[in-house]
């Protein structure tokens, strides 16, 4: 009895974590009964995959065919007339069908993310080498509002992020694996950054990824200066990373276009007509359907990103906001609200886009502190203390501030939401900073070390219970609602 | 008692950690003043110099004061609340009943920065309509027994900012502020 145990009491704090992260994500994630945000593109996409009808997004399709299996597989408005959803892009709350249900549209960004939580784990306790240090941070996943309120949706963040922390826990594996790094791990890096990319395009900042599994491969041959090694590496590993990740892509482009063949409410999204010709004759599926259907999507997207207007500040209800002021929380968005008065009291049901400012606070100063750390080193040519976690430190805070640098470039106006992954990556480096800050204590168990970390993650529940009716849609009153607009540059908006 | 071994990273991180916590509960849990008055401050979406131009109004909140004691640290301040405005251009609008027992000639104590303008039953009182630094203008008017309607509106443009209204009778140098009860002035 006691060896089963000690066999298996190392699955049972990812088994905690996980019950807690389905509890919090899936809990009544139908609610609300209607579309909010993005849900009312995404939605209509995925239908038109259920209903074999072409469109065009300005996102790669592989989160709405995961919406779309999912709907098909729960089929819980199998009943209802969807036509309306196939006819347009863009569908308004009162055109979606009576009574229609949102458990399978949302199931996957709200599941995936509630999955996410074993991947955050897997990489903690690798990288750390201790399991509380790992449950402490894997909770930040798990109760930071902004990454409830946004998964828990008809959106890609939720899958998107999903397929990043798979990423990172594989690049993490393999690294810290005493196994030689092969080829075939190049190639499964590669077709997980390419699931990454098929989803959302930023995901594109996990290509870094590939960069760093090779930097860690060839380290000796590099620090050595051995460069036809490191060259003939390159010449079998870029290969094997890209094409997989490649194949990964044109593939999901390729069930998208091949199954797209019905037009929709003359919904042409100005396709060619030698698409239109393929789709008219149902030969999409064949080589030159696709490349021709590969072509005018490619096209579509890059034409519609350059449409997307700037941001604007000074334009009344503006809610984009710039890279910048992201790590603060601003701007926070009101996806939804409800407005109800009962007995001549006004209550609200907000969905709001707001941050668990202790997870994003922390996070913050990780980043801070891990770049003092890096000039520390660098500048002022500081000793490293435990060199495996400084490299790892490095990994993470370049992969966010690389993140964030070219989201400063971006001129076409972008959303809060935008920094949830960059947020992934800043969790892990806080976890990664705090375990570099008390190794020695970590190491040895200390107790007040773990008793702070214990406070510290019950602070974070305790902010994420008090933000929760702006999360799950708790009907407030406005006074109650102003109560939670701790920062002004937040600009949340009160509704009476 | 050796205070070196108690000078750890632990330690400090302790000391963080409550000190985030006392912010943290004192941020969630709603701070007591008296609901005597109710006061609309409106976030300009254009600059304001002028106390009447249009309003182009962005945000608003509503903020329950005890009393019109709102100028602190060059800012618009309760020593309680905080700051209760927006930094900077915007309006504060507070309207008011009270009930006056003594017939005689009342006297307003505004100290603004920037402008402000003072009703009483509809009537301006005393205003300055422009910005300037904090500076206290006193208005006198007769009040008859009976109820009165009391409208103030305040601006703040940029740099500091502050709003004191305080009441008393004429020849007197007692003060009240306005938001508390006296023996002549009670709030309805």
């Amino acid at each position: 009895m006691l060896a089963t145990l000690k066999t298996y009491h190392r699955f049972a704090y990812p088994l905690l974590l996980l019950t807690v992260s389905l509890l919090v994500y899936m809990t009544a994630y139908t609610s609300p009964r209607a579309l909010f945000w993005d849900e009312n593109y995404h939605v209509t996409s995925a239908q038109k995959h259920l209903d074999g009808v072409m469109y065009m997004e300005t996102h790669p399709p592989l989160g709405k065919m995961l919406m779309a299996a999912s709907e098909g597989l729960l089929g819980v408005n199998a009943e209802l007339d969807k036509s309306a959803l196939t006819r347009t892009s863009h569908i308004s709350g009162e055109a979606l069908p009576e009574n229609f249900s949102f458990a399978g549209m949302r199931l996957p960004s709200t599941l995936l993310m509630a999955l996410s939580v074993l991947f955050m784990y897997g990489i903690l306790y690798r990288l750390t080498g201790h399991r509380l240090v790992a449950v402490a941070f894997s909770c930040l996943l798990i109760f930071d509002n902004a990454l409830v309120v946004h998964s828990r949706a008809a959106m890609l963040e939720g899958i998107q992020l999903f397929f990043i922390l798979a990423a990172i826990y594989y690049l993490v594996r393999t690294v810290t694996h005493t196994a030689p790094i092969r080829l075939r791990h190049y190639a499964i890096l590669g077709a997980l950054v390419g699931l990454t990319v098929s989803v959302k395009a930023n995901g594109a900042i996990v290509l870094l990824l590939l960069v760093v599994l090779f930097f860690v491969d060839q380290w000796s041959n590099i620090k050595a200066l051995r460069v036809l090694p490191v060259v003939k590496r390159l010449a079998t590993s870029v290969p094997s990373a890209v094409a997989p990740l490649v194949m990964v892509f044109l593939s999901t482009f390729y069930v998208h276009i091949a199954t797209g063949t019905e037009i929709a409410g003359n919904q042409r999204y100005k396709a060619s007509p030698e698409y239109l010709t393929h789709i008219r004759e149902g030969t999409t599926h064949t080589l030159s359907g696709f490349t021709v259907g590969m072509r005018d999507q490619w096209r579509f997207m890059a034409e519609y990103s350059d449409g997307v207007p700037r941001l604007d500040i000074c334009k009344p209800g503006e809610n984009g906001s710039p890279a910048f002021a992201w790590p603060g929380g601003t701007k926070s968005i009101s996806y939804r609200w409800d407005r109800e008065e009962v007995d001549g009291q006004v209550k609200v049901a907000h969905i709001y886009l707001v941050a668990n400012p202790m997870v994003w606070f922390s996070a913050l100063l990780g980043i801070v502190l891990s770049v003092g750390l890096l000039i520390s080193r660098y500048v002022y040519g500081n000793p490293v203390k435990d060199v495996r976690l400084f490299g790892w430190i490095a990994v993470f805070t370049g992969l966010y501030l690389s993140y964030m640098i070219v989201m400063l470039q971006i001129e076409r106006v972008m959303y809060l939401y935008h920094y949830l992954v960059p947020l992934v990556f800043a969790i892990i480096n806080l976890a990664l900073v705090f375990t570099y800050i008390f190794r020695a204590q970590i190491l040895t168990n200390n107790r007040h070390t773990l008793i702070n970390l214990g406070i510290f993650v019950a602070l974070v529940i305790a902010v994420f219970a008090y933000f929760s009716p702006l999360t799950y849609g708790i009907p407030i009153t406005p006074e109650q609602f102003e109560q939670r607009q701790w920062f002004d540059f937040w600009m949340m908006q009160v509704v009476r | 008692m050796n205070v070196q071994r108690w000078m750890t990273k632990d330690t400090a991180l302790t000391a963080l950690l409550c000190l985030l916590a006392v912010l943290i509960l004192r941020a969630m849990v709603p701070i007591g003043v008296d609901a005597n008055l109710e006061m609309r401050v409106s976030q300009s979406n254009v600059p304001i110099r002028y106390l009447h131009q249009r309003r182009d109004i962005g945000m608003t909140k509503v903020v329950h004061l005890d009393k019109l004691d709102l100028a602190r640290h060059n800012r618009f301040y309760h020593s309680n609340l905080g700051d209760v405005g927006y930094g900077e251009n915007f309006f504060a609008d507070v309207e008011a009943s009270f009930r006056i027992t003594e017939p005689g000639t009342y006297v307003f104590v505004v100290a603004s920065d920037d402008g402000f303008a003072l009703r009483i039953n509809g009537r301006e009182v005393c205003s300055f309509v422009r910005d300037r630094a904090l500076a206290t203008q006193r208005c006198p008017i007769r009040l008859d027994a009976g109820s009165h309607d009391f409208q103030l509106s305040y601006f703040q443009g940029g740099g500091h900012a502050g709003l004191r209204v305080q009441y008393g009778r004429a020849g007197e140098s007692k003060l009240y502020w306005f938001g508390e009860n006296s023996p002549f002035l009670k709030l309805e």
